[in-house]
């Protein structure tokens, strides 16, 4: 009990102090993972955005294994980006082993699929008729979608914050491809991990509390964009 | 008036392995109002979606202004048509974007496009609505902006998919001013599906009744009316008196009840159709009509300024009267006499 009281009195000092090993490896957690779910929105909107409005055959098929891939495990996703990265691998002249850029690489794939699957089901919450006036009024795809993605944007946005909620609160992935390299590669989570495991709990602590701190912001956030797209709903 | 904007070929829609359309041919001429009417569900929407190219054509041939539509043709053809839908889509900006969007979507310079969007709302009466929010409208409101979206793009035909059936009668009575006012003063072809058939006869040339994914009747107004094809088309257009009869001697006779001479009929079965608001009502049996029976009241219902009084005189007639307040009452029981003329009766063979 000692210890944990202990860890946390010092966790808050840390804190407080403005340690500056653990601003750095919250700075870089940030980095990654708002990286990550950027470059992820960047494709996996249209992506979504273009599997809701175009019919074709297995488009069902498409939808159930994107929902299916919400759960990917981690783990996975870290041995296939590995796998991919490292020096024998297909990108293996990229030199991305250990870097954050194959961390980032690691969390767009693990976060791409949320990204598509909730736009799909935000573009799908809409009236029907709202796709059909776009076409009626003869836009092209492309301008219709524009349309539809903004009238769905809290839904989507949504998305998009809780896939950075799932990227940087994930260790696995980064932890492989990333390897928790003091001042190059190590992330709250990766941190945690470490310091639990050599009994350092004040840091783990200090790295815990921001990252929960982290993930409430994000909870509140999307707490409030869903709150605005009911609002908008029922107008 | 004479020319053919639309011709539809053979035309069908499947969902999956479900038809939905069967093979429609009909041709829709420049400047008309055609009303396509019928229950839920008989394929209307699908079809107008189908006219205004949003939704792809499983079989059959699209010919409009004289173009066949293709994945080529198509996007050009469709901007000189439009089409509002039943259900009211505001998007979440103001008025006035909301009635700009087509235009913008046609890359129209944004000084035309605001000239024209003021222009516009300054005709429909709908000015004082331009900066509110698209999302802050009552039903009406919503759906006569929708219809100034669709008019602002100046369209050549237009489709309206059941676009009143969501509005109170006030703001349904605004908007038919409005559709006949865009097809006298601008000339353009419109159809519109309803299924109130009264509102197709208030604003259609001609009338053609969907049931089943096909049409079952096209003709003008009267003629769908007054002498529709079959049993089914009869009750969906308000024939409220319909009984399955014989010809005997000559003469339509059903219940014991002589309806008109039926001379044009071999012996055998056939429907009699014959509409509530033609037949008269008397207390005391002097009708100048040409046929007439005497009956019981069964049963007599006030509705708005009507009474729907139902005669047993040998079949049970339903009989639509004014009502006056200074009170022509029908009592249960009370022995009253019906009447009607003969040219007024329809008959047709029982198998169609």
């Amino acid at each position: 009990m000692g210890e944990i009281t202990d860890g946390f009195i010092e966790a808050v000092t840390l804190i407080v102090t403005l340690n500056p090993e653990i601003l750095e490896i919250a700075a870089r957690s940030l980095y990654v993972s708002i990286a990550a779910t950027l470059v992820a929105a960047l494709f996996a909107i249209p992506l979504g955005a273009i599997i809701y409005y175009y019919d074709f055959r297995g488009k069902r098929a498409v939808i159930n294994l994107v929902q299916t891939l919400y759960a990917l495990p981690t783990v996975i996703v870290g041995l296939l980006v590995y796998l991919l990265v490292s020096y024998s691998g297909p990108l293996g002249f990229l030199n991305l082993l250990y870097t954050t850029n194959a961390m980032i690489i690691a969390q767009v794939v693990l976060v791409s699929p949320l990204i598509v699957g909730f736009t799909v089901a935000g573009l799908s919450g809409l009236d029907k008729e709202m796709k059909y006036t776009t076409m009626a009024l003869n836009a092209r795809a492309y301008r219709g979608l524009l349309t539809l993605v903004r009238e769905a944007k809290f839904a989507i946005l949504s998305a998009v914050v809780l896939a950075f909620g799932r990227a940087i609160a994930e260790v696995g992935a980064v932890m492989m491809v990333g390897g928790n390299i003091r001042h190059f590669t190590r992330t709250l989570t990766t941190a945690i991990t470490l310091n639990t495991s050599m009994g350092e709990f004040a840091t783990s602590i200090a790295l815990g509390i921001i990252l929960l701190t982290i993930a409430l912001i994000v909870n509140f956030g999307v707490n409030i964009l869903q709150n605005y797209n009911g609002r908008v709903k029922d107008e | 008036m004479s020319e053919d904007i639309i011709t539809v070929r053979g035309l069908a829609k499947s969902f999956g392995k479900k038809e939905v359309v069967h093979s429609l041919d009909f041709s829709v001429k420049k400047g008309e109002i055609m009303a396509i009417i019928g229950p839920s569900g008989a394929g209307k929407s699908t079809l107008m979606r189908m006219l205004d190219t949003i939704e792809p054509v499983s079989k059959g041939e699209l010919i409009i202004f004289g173009e066949s539509v293709t994945k080529q043709s198509m996007h050009t053809l469709r901007g000189r048509m439009g089409m509002l839908f039943q259900k009211t889509v505001m998007f979440d900006r103001t008025v006035a974007e909301n009635v700009e969007l087509g235009l913008s979507y046609r890359n129209i310079s944004k000084k035309e496009r605001v000239e024209r969007v003021s222009e516009i709302l300054e005709q429909m009466g709908l000015s004082q609505f331009a900066n509110r929010g698209g999302r802050s409208l009552s039903g009406g409101e919503g759906q006569r902006i929708s219809f100034a979206r669709v008019l602002v793009t100046r369209p050549e035909i237009l489709f309206l998919d059941e676009p009143t059936a969501n509005l109170d009668p006030v703001s349904t009575q605004v908007l038919e001013e409005m559709i006949l006012h865009e097809n006298r003063v601008n000339k353009t072809t419109i159809i519109i599906n309803t299924h109130d058939q009264a509102q197709g006869q208030r604003l259609a040339d001609r009338i053609a009744v969907m049931m089943d994914g096909t049409f079952v009747q096209v003709g003008p107004a009267d003629e769908v009316f007054y002498h529709p094809k079959n049993e089914k088309v009869g009750k969906f257009v308000g024939v409220q008196n319909i009984f399955s009869g014989t010809v005997r001697n000559g003469s339509a006779v059903s219940g014991g009840v002589v309806f008109c001479p039926a001379p044009r009929f071999a012996e055998g079965g056939i429907v009699i159709m014959l509409r509530a608001e033609d037949i008269s009502l008397s207390k005391t049996g002097v009708l100048d009509d040409r046929m007439s029976a005497p009956g019981i009241v069964v049963s007599s219902v006030r509705s708005g300024a009507f009474l729907e009084v139902v005669v047993n005189a040998g079949c049970l007639f339903t009989v639509i009267v004014p009502f006056r307040q200074t009170g022509n009452v029908y009592v249960p029981g009370e022995r009253v006499w019906i009447a009607w003329r003969l040219d007024v009766v329809h008959v047709i063979p029982e198998t169609s």
